[in-house]
This record gives structure tokens, C-alpha cells and sequence, in this order.
């Protein structure tokens, strides 16, 4: 129906933006893009995505898990797509946007949806990398439990953070709980945590 | 080590684990002797040409389209993941790209990215920095945990320089005047890791266990790549 559920390229909001002309273009000579340190930037903090909802603060923070539930159940398009909830659902917090990506992993991996579970993890992940918000992905690693993922999670939350991992102070503690996972699995520890330490 | 490479021919790739790494020559770089590196990914079927293009250009290119000269490109299989790495990569790749496709910059520095600084903040690049399409497959493959080559034992070759000036000369349209500048201090004073080397030791590195990968000498991939500029002639693809 709707194929941003789909997950494919094009489908995603930054691709449907770079291949609208058929392909991502080169950008014209006058872009300049500002990825210098400058001391404004380099004290900057974190950038904070989105702006306040069209819903505002009309859902309070506790019952957030129950707001997100029922906006899923009765809209009929509810496909658990992270960039249209996290608009529709109040997360002018910080907590709430972590929790509800939290949320929206273990959904997907109750209902056996590993591959589309890894999907979500990636994309926070990479669109906290992306506005330099670390404390984001440090909380969301905390709270991933490598036993209730499936291989394509763990792998997506260890490969994802590999570049942070010195500063994450929860990331040892993951790879090691996943190594004990994946054995007891009986899966190939050794070639998928390759390179990973 | 055999080398294999196969031309690409969109729309399909005969690759199983949806991962591969492409080179081209001239009729990419419209320049003689002069190489072009892409990973070649399968998402959702297709094919697409994912890779460092220019200054603020990591560009997510499908093969299909004829503006991209897939078909100028060989490829050869990246073999060096399970099922569950090789979807993940692929997957990480297309967020990577979609989160960064304009503001990577082009540059002969070999940037080590990312850098944090003492308050654990992610630093964006510093003047100068950037990769070239060959580093950037380097580093793309260590921020996933894989280290490809040892950069550490590099030499700088005497051709080295004559390519860095030719680059930045070309880069200069494109690149802010002061990147430039902090670039042209580099000329001759830094390596050059060379796109068919850099496809020259992942097949190294894909011949050999999980437990005997380690970082590819320059030795190694020099004669590799020696091997895939050959097999790229034979081709007609130089």
C-alpha cells in the first residue's frame, strides 16, 4: 500500500529527496556545506530532532507506551514506521524518542520480525550519529537486552556503536552478553562478531 | 590468489551475498590511469552503486541507470560476512548514506574518523579532512570492525604526489579554498591507498579464516592490486 513500509531506498525520506531526478546529483558548486570545527561548533550541544508535534504535550510522558498502542491500533496505515510516529506521538522528549524506538525494536522482535527490528536499530542509530547526539544511542544501547534479540539485532546494535564503543560505557557488557547468546544459539559466534574484539 | 573479476551487467549482479566491491577506469574518471572505487550492494533486488563520488557526494547510485555507466564497472564478490552481517552491512550502508550523503568532504588526507574530544563529543571533520573513494571503503569497513589494510607500514610513493596535485587542482572548483590550502600541505607527505588495492586485499582477506584475518600489509595489496589492474585490461575496463 504504502511504500515507505517497505523499507526501500527510495522509500526512505532522504532518498526520496536524492533520487527524485532518477539518482542522487551531484551537488551544484555553490553548495558548501560547514563541517569545519569551529568553537561555536565544537560547543554546541547535541542537536535535537523534530519540533514539537502537532499533538503538543497531549500525551503526558507516563502514559507514553499506551498513547503509541493506540494511535498503532486504530490507524489503519500503523505500519510502526519510526519517522511517522515519532511525529505523531509527543517526542519532544528525549526519553520519549528513545523509548519509543526501544519500544518499536522489541515489537518487532516479539512478532519474529528480526531483519525489520535491525532496520529500526540502525536508523536511530545512524540519525543520532548524524545530529552528534551520543547520550541518545548510549541510552538506547543500555536498554537493548541481547537475549530477547535475534542475530540480525545484535548484530545491527554491535556493528552500529563499533565506532563509539570506547565512550559507550554499556557496550563491553552487550558484546559479551551477546557472545553468550549467540553460543548458547549454537550460532557461528566467532565469524559474526569478527573484528568486533 | 585468483582474482576474479566479472563485468557488471545491470540489472543483475552474480553476487549471493548482496555485497560487492566495483572499480572502474577511464570511462568513470575521464582520466587515463586513473580508478574509481564503489561497493556494489543488493537491496530490495536491485543493484546499487554505493560509494564516495566527490567532494559531498556519497552518492547511492542504481545500476539501472545509464547516467552511473554501471556496465563500465567490474566487480567481485565482499565475502567476508555470515547472513547476518551481510544483511546488516547492506542495511547500515543505505542509513549511512541517507544520514551523510552531502557533507563528506573529498581530500588526499587518510582522516581517521570519528574522533571524539575530551567530552566524549563526536568532532565533525577538521579542515582538510576527507577521504578519497578508496579510503572511504577503508574506513567504512572500520567503523563496521573491520580493519582492511595496515596503513601504518604504508610508504608514500614517488607517484604519489604528481596524483594529489593532479586531484586537488580538480578538487579546487568544488572544495572550500581553505580545505584546499591545508590539503596542499599534504601533497607528498602522505600515502595514497589506491582503489584497486583496496579490492585487492579484501579478496586477500576473504581468502583467509575468520581466526588468520588480520590488516593486510602493503606488500600484499600492492601485488593484489597489481593483479586486478591486469584482469581489468583484460576486461577492457582500465
Amino acid at each position: 500500500m504504502n511504500q515507505a513500509r517497505e523499507f526501500h531506498p527510495a522509500a526512505n525520506p532522504f532518498f526520496t529527496e536524492a533520487l527524485s531526478g532518477g539518482g542522487s546529483t551531484r551537488p551544484s558548486h555553490d553548495f558548501r556545506h560547514s563541517p569545519y570545527a569551529t568553537d561555536e561548533e565544537f560547543h554546541r550541544p547535541p542537536l535535537k530532532q523534530g519540533k514539537r508535534s502537532v499533538y503538543g504535550h497531549r500525551f503526558p510522558s507516563r502514559d507514553f507506551l499506551t498513547t503509541v498502542l493506540a494511535v498503532v491500533e486504530t490507524d489503519s496505515t500503523s505500519g510502526l514506521d519510526c519517522r511517522d510516529w515519532l511525529g505523531a506521538a509527543g517526542t519532544d522528549h528525549t526519553s520519549d524518542r528513545i523509548r519509543f524506538a526501544i519500544f518499536q525494536v522489541n515489537e518487532f522482535e516479539k512478532s519474529g520480525q528480526g531483519k525489520i527490528a535491525a532496520r529500526m536499530i540502525l536508523r536511530f542509530v545512524e540519525k543520532n550519529f548524524a545530529a552528534r547526539d551520543l547520550i541518545a544511542i548510549s541510552t538506547f544501547l543500555r536498554a537493548m537486552d541481547a537475549a530477547t534479540l535475534s542475530p540480525w539485532s545484535i548484530v545491527a546494535v554491535l556493528r552500529s556503536t563499533f565506532r563509539a564503543r570506547h565512550i559507550m560505557p554499556g557496550w563491553k557488557a552487550f558484546l559479551d552478553q551477546a557472545r553468550d547468546v549467540l553460543a548458547a544459539r549454537h550460532e557461528p559466534v566467532e565469524k559474526i562478531l569478527y573484528g568486533l574484539g | 590468489m585468483p582474482v576474479e573479476l566479472q563485468v557488471v551487467t545491470p540489472p543483475g549482479v552474480t553476487a549471493p551475498s548482496g555485497i560487492a566491491l566495483a572499480i572502474a577506469g577511464e570511462a568513470v574518471t575521464r582520466t587515463p590511469d586513473q580508478r574509481h572505487i564503489s561497493f556494489l550492494l543488493q537491496r530490495e533486488e536491485e543493484w546499487w552503486l554505493v560509494h564516495l563520488a566527490w567532494q559531498n557526494y556519497f552518492g547511492c547510485d542504481s545500476i539501472l541507470d545509464p547516467r552511473f555507466k554501471a556496465c563500465e564497472y567490474c566487480y567481485v564478490e565482499f565475502d567476508l560476512f555470515d547472513e547476518y552481517n551481510a544483511f546488516v552491512f547492506v542495511e547500515w550502508l543505505f542509513e549511512l548514506q541517507a544520514s551523510n550523503s552531502n557533507t563528506i568532504p573529498y581530500s588526499i588526507n587518510l582522516s581517521d574518523q570519528p574522533r571524539f574530544n575530551a567530552t566524549k563529543n563526536l568532532l565533525p571533520f577538521g579542515v582538510g579532512e576527507g577521504f578519497t573513494c578508496a579510503s572511504f571503503v577503508k574506513v567504512v569497513l572500520e567503523l563496521y570492525g573491520i580493519t582492511l589494510v595496515d596503513l601504518e607500514h604504508w610508504p608514500i610513493r614517488e607517484s604519489d604526489g604528481r596524483w594529489q596535485e593532479f586531484i586537488l587542482e580538480r578538487l579546487a572548483k568544488d572544495a572550500p579554498a581553505e580545505s584546499i590550502d591545508a590539503q596542499r600541505q599534504l601533497i607528498g607527505k602522505v600515502a595514497r591507498l589506491r582503489p584497486e588495492e583496496v579490492v585487492g586485499a579484501m579478496m586477500h582477506l576473504s581468502s583467509l579464516p575468520v581466526d588468520a584475518r588480520n590488516p593486510v600489509s602493503f606488500e600484499v595489496a600492492q601485488a593484489a592490486g597489481e593483479d586486478v589492474r591486469g584482469q581489468m585490461q583484460r576486461l577492457g575496463k582500465s
